[in-house]
């Protein structure tokens, strides 16, 4: 069965608003996923904060600094969050601070 | 291999060696007696500040660059190079908590080097690089992005990912 990939609203405005350099590394890193989910340089794994959820979340690495989410069911594919985690480490810093 | 790499490795070597001849002038108590050869330290430890600062943008790039190889070339070898960027990022964090201690102690002088701040900056971001899990996860604001996502997909608010969507 041929993976199937959905995004949500968010996770597009979050892709919309990366760089284009960086939503090239996107695309090309989905078009691998297409071809081998399980590629090394994904550094696939489900983050133990979020195991809570069903289905389950897993990271996927578009780079070590940017990264995106994804429910996965079989070969049902649902994208919830892609973007840089220092700028939004940073972000959450400067709301606590 | 990344001609990159090869740069960033002798850089860090050579901010390793920096290290290694400033901060015995800096523990041996008060080597310098006058105000002019403070500001000269002062000086030569912002240079280094800013060479390790700009090695840790190198390594972004490397990074990135080390990702589209892995994307565009079946033969790429990808574990090599990633375990080389992975330690050369561990001795990156060396590099800023060293350049943290040094920057404090001309501080304490009255000397207070430029770059200290972003140094400060820098070491968190490479934390959250190196970083078994990404700390985002377990916080607030994520969580609140999160749900907006899960709340979009229990409202149908998804669209089918296409090549036209990418």
């Amino acid at each position: 069965m041929a993976l199937r990939s959905v995004g949500t609203a968010t996770f597009w405005r979050q892709y919309r608003a990366l760089s284009e350099p960086i939503r090239r590394l996107a695309r090309l890193a989905y078009q691998q996923l297409l071809q081998d989910p399980w590629h090394p340089s994904f550094h696939r794994k489900k983050p133990r904060a979020l195991e809570q959820t069903h289905p389950p979340i897993y990271e996927f690495r578009i780079t070590r600094q940017y990264r995106a989410l994804c429910q996965v069911e079989g070969e049902a594919y649902c994208w919830i969050f892609i973007g840089d985690h220092v700028a939004f480490d940073r972000e959450i810093r400067r709301l606590s601070s | 291999m990344l001609p990159l790499l090869d740069y960033s490795t002798k850089k860090a070597q050579m901010l390793h060696e920096y290290h290694a001849q400033l901060e015995p002038q800096l523990t041996q108590g008060e080597p310098w007696t006058d105000a002019h050869m403070w500001a000269i330290l002062s000086g030569e430890i912002e240079v280094l500040l800013r060479d390790t600062l700009q090695l840790y943008t190198d390594l972004v790039r490397m990074d990135e660059l080390h990702h589209y190889h892995a994307r565009t070339q079946p033969q790429y070898p990808y574990a090599q190079v990633e375990e080389a960027i992975e330690a050369l990022l561990r001795q990156l964090r060396d590099l800023l908590v060293k350049g943290t201690v040094i920057a404090a102690a001309v501080e304490h002088h009255g000397y207070p080097p430029k770059g200290a701040a972003d140094v400060a900056q820098c070491l968190r971001a490479l934390e959250v690089l190196l970083a078994d899990e990404s700390p985002i996860y377990t916080s607030e604001p994520f969580q609140a992005v999160l749900q907006q996502s899960l709340d979009d997909i229990n409202a149908g608010r998804v669209v089918e990912m296409t090549p036209e969507q990418l």
